[in-house]
């Protein structure tokens, strides 16, 4: 069954289509929230709420553009919004200067997805959101500040700690792989 | 050349996004039953909007609200075994006088008959002779009046030239016409002695008690520009949660369609604060007194580091105490009816408990005299408002009524010192009972 008879299976209400088209994304899907989310746990709440969203909004969907990226865009809202609900943190205002760290990029290659998926997943709260809406999702430091409620200075700082955080990760990973934190 | 952090991000972009990991299988079974909950309450809601349509209708019904206003004569031929009828159009034969059998009257003439009366057709009808203005009569278009129309002639009209054999139709007259009344509209005497007569003995007084579900509604202004990251803070952190208003009230009419009404409102919101400190850090400090050269000393020692999530949860309760005074415009009919309410009332802030986040980003709490910050003012002035309310009467002298409201205090109920402005909007739906008092 193609995309839209499904969806348009899911509106008339079928049980079949609606099965058919979570199995259809949500491995995808989950692989999002596990980015997103603290605890597995957590993913498998974001993932459930994020798709009664979506089978409830789904008459919402115009049938322009991609059908995934739309679930995803919910998948991440509901993401972010159960970060808000969940989260304060005290903000430090101002540029922190970081100093930058130089590394060897293909040693992503030697990781498996699921260790990539855990590794990000067990970056700090904050640092974890800004570096996959930022890193992950392509999204600029303006749109995370307005998204996340913090200043934008704050989001690109948040961003090098996440870096300088994963690239300690892989080194302690991988001693002998070039990871050259300067 | 691209940074190597860009390269770095490029490479994670295009292994995460391409990533896939099943589910938990208890991801779709909670996905389905909220569906199948869903559904089910949908079911429900419009089961209830067709069991409350059905009851409004058949409420209106008996209240005779889809039916004409009565005319006196109307009125008249309720009250009459049989209806008065009309004169007879001179254009036919006295059937009595002429000895005819009855005749099929489903005619044009109708209209010129009672609304509350019917005339039923009988076979006989078919072997009366016909006569020319008769037949004339059965095509001729309704007369308007009947007042219009000449005296009844006693005369037999002309016969239509033509075989014996034809049936000679004639009118005839009201007792040889099988004739029922219609029954007046079900539930019209009902009403009428349902509904009180305002205005009859002067003043009517009525008390009312109520209750139901209610939301307040918050609208924020930051005052200090610096303050956004707390404004926006304080947001996060707190959620409705629910609100009801429960009250007495005393109307008084003074013309049967204006009422003044006054009483005691008690409006309760809460609200859900939620609080989560992730980097929550406890020591844990013994503190032992040594004695070090012949002095006691208190020293403390660090026996253990706690590292992880501080969670808060307060539900904020607010009492507001409004003593309104209202203007209502009252429009009934039979049982039935309406008022639009425009009311000012002073309010007291006067029940106020919980937790906020403060400036300094900590939770505080506001309850008077907990030792925290003071927030919110107790004398928080005048609101402005208006409802309208819906009514039915059980009896003469007593009414339900279901009425939405709003209104809006005035004043900011926060303090002027606090640094984000709150004032507050509510709205509700008052649902209760009238009783009209006096003999």
């Amino acid at each position: 069954m193609n995309e839209e008879a499904l969806i348009r299976g899911c509106l008339r209400g079928s049980a079949r289509c609606q099965r058919l088209l979570y199995e259809r994304y949500a491995g995808k899907m989950y692989a999002v929230c596990l980015r997103y989310a603290r605890t597995p746990s957590d993913a498998a709440d974001i993932l459930q709420e994020g798709f009664i969203k979506v089978f409830t909004k789904l008459d919402q969907f115009q049938f322009q553009g991609s059908f995934e990226g739309w679930v995803r865009r919910i998948i991440i809202n509901t993401a972010l919004r159960t970060y808000q609900r969940q989260r304060f943190e005290y903000e430090s205002s101002g540029w922190e200067r970081l100093p930058e760290a130089p590394m060897e990029p293909d040693i992503i290659n030697h990781l498996s997805e699921a260790e990539l998926l855990r590794l990000v997943s067990r970056l700090p709260e904050g640092y974890r959101m800004v570096f996959n809406l930022v890193a992950i999702e392509g999204h600029s430091h303006a749109e995370v500040a307005e998204m996340l409620g913090i200043q934008e200075s704050t989001s690109r700082s948040q961003l090098t700690k996440a870096r300088r955080w994963l690239c300690e990760q892989l080194q302690r990973l991988y001693p002998d792989v070039a990871v050259s934190i300067e | 050349m691209m940074p190597p952090e860009h390269r770095f991000d490029l490479l994670l972009r295009r292994r995460l996004q391409r990533a896939e990991v099943p589910p938990p299988p208890a991801v779709w079974e909670g996905v389905e039953r909220q569906l199948r909950r869903r559904r089910r309450r949908r079911t429900v809601l419009w089961c209830v909007v067709g069991l409350l349509l059905m009851g409004g209708g058949w409420l209106g019904q008996r209240a005779g609200l889809f039916y004409p206003a009565p005319s006196p004569s109307a009125s008249e031929n309720a009250v009459q075994p049989f209806p008065v009828l009309p004169p007879p159009s001179p254009r036919f034969a006295d059937e009595k006088e002429e000895g005819q059998p009855a005749v099929s009257s489903s005619l044009p003439t109708g209209a010129i008959l009672s609304r509350k009366s019917t005339l039923t057709a009988t076979p006989a009808a078919r072997t009366s002779p016909v006569e020319a203005s008769d037949l004339l009569a059965l095509f001729a278009p309704p007369a308007a009046d009947v007042s219009a129309l000449p005296l009844p002639s006693t005369e037999p009209l002309p016969t239509l030239p033509g075989p014996s054999s034809m049936p000679v139709l004639q009118a005839h007259r009201e007792p040889q016409l099988s004739l029922t009344a219609q029954k007046p509209p079900k539930g019209s005497a009902k009403n009428t002695r349902k509904c009180y007569r305002f205005g009859e003995k002067g003043s009517t007084w009525l008390i009312h008690a109520y209750a139901g579900p209610s939301k307040a509604l918050a609208r924020w202004r930051n005052l200090d520009v610096e303050m956004d990251s707390y404004a926006a803070a304080r947001r996060r952190t707190e959620a409705p949660e629910g609100a009801f208003n429960a009250g007495v009230r005393l109307s008084c009419f003074p013309h049967p369609n204006i009422a003044v009404r006054t009483g005691l409102q008690y409006d309760q919101w809460i609200e859900r604060f939620e609080y989560t400190n992730p980097d929550f850090i406890r020591y844990h400090v013994v503190i032992t007194q040594k004695l070090i050269n012949g002095q006691w000393v208190s020293v403390a020692d660090t026996v253990g580091v706690e590292y992880g999530a501080e969670y808060l949860r307060v539900y904020n309760r607010f009492g507001l105490l409004n003593i309104p005074v209202q203007i209502g415009l009252e429009w009934r009919k039979g049982a039935v009816g309406i008022s639009v309410n425009a009311e000012a009332s002073v309010n007291l802030l006067f029940h106020k408990r919980g937790t906020i986040l403060d400036a300094d980003g900590k939770p505080t709490a506001f309850t008077p005299g907990a030792g925290g910050r003071v927030v919110y003012r107790t004398r928080t002035g005048l609101s402005i408002g208006g409802s309208v309310q819906g009514f039915y009467h059980l009896a003469p002298r007593t009414r339900l009524f279901a009425e939405p409201y709003f209104h809006s205090v005035l004043r900011p109920i926060t303090l002027p010192d606090y640094p984000i402005e709150q004032r507050q909007c509510i709205a509700g739906l008052r649902i209760g009972i009238s009783q009209i008092l006096g003999q």
